[in-house]
């Protein structure tokens, strides 16, 4: 089966695996955005988050937040209304593409990437399939 | 993050228009009935909730442990109220 994660375009030497995919949403005049991101897939957590520069180009809705709970000791803000779009393998080797509509976290910076959590993976029907050693791996359904 | 920088992010937000003065308020309310029934992350009050997410919503205490089942449930049962939450002894990414 082929590869759909690999190191992120800016450092490939780096260890942990992403994958292109988009941001999706409506900006404050109601008109539909879309955004090109790096996810990186973090079975590490438990809901996807954008970063700030992300999110700021959305209309979405507050749902709630926190000023702990994340590693580091973060705050978070949940917000509504931002599709995620990534791919998977299907049993087949065929290419799937996956729309998330959960609730995301938007960081109050943009330390960092744009985290695709085992919230959208499970959405997907996808495990996670990563060799720090060779850098390759996929997303795909069992 | 501390308190005054939590409030200084949602003023931040109030400013850009992402968040209304209301939901601000509510959210700060929410957490400070959090902080106030729960104390800090140290406080022994937090106990029985280790490893589980605790909210506040509509000065109601919500539990549970998956992020986005809190999140409908408030949602679902106080819509257009926010939630202030907190897991306990873990994070959540």
């Amino acid at each position: 089966m082929p590869d759909n994660l690999a190191p992120p375009s800016w450092d490939a030497a780096q260890r942990r695996p992403h994958q292109g995919g988009q941001a999706k949403g409506y900006d404050k005049g109601g008109l539909s955005v879309s955004v090109s991101v790096e996810w990186m897939a973090d079975t590490g957590a438990e809901l996807s988050v954008v970063t700030k520069d992300v999110a700021k180009n959305f209309n979405l809705a507050p749902v709630g937040g926190s000023a702990s709970g994340t590693t580091g000791g973060g705050g978070i803000i949940i917000k509504s209304g931002m599709e995620m779009e990534f791919e998977v393998f299907d049993s087949a080797g065929k290419v799937v593409p996956i729309t998330s509509s959960l609730d995301v976290g938007v960081k109050p910076n943009n330390d960092g990437s744009e985290i695709l959590g085992v919230d959208a993976i499970d959405t997907a029907g996808a495990v996670i399939e990563w060799d720090p050693g060779t850098l390759t791996g996929r997303l795909r359904q069992p | 993050m501390t308190d005054e920088e939590f409030s200084n992010w949602l003023s931040r937000e109030v400013a850009s228009k992402d968040m209304t003065q209301s939901q601000m308020d509510d959210l700060l309310q929410q957490k400070a009935l959090f902080v106030r029934e729960l104390g800090k992350p140290d406080s022994p009050l937090r106990d029985p909730y280790r490893l589980k997410i605790v909210g506040y919503v509509a000065e109601h205490r919500r539990i549970d442990t998956s992020i986005h089942k809190l999140l409908d449930d408030a949602k679902q049962k106080f819509p257009g109220r926010m939630i202030y939450f907190e897991p306990i002894g873990f994070d959540l990414f």
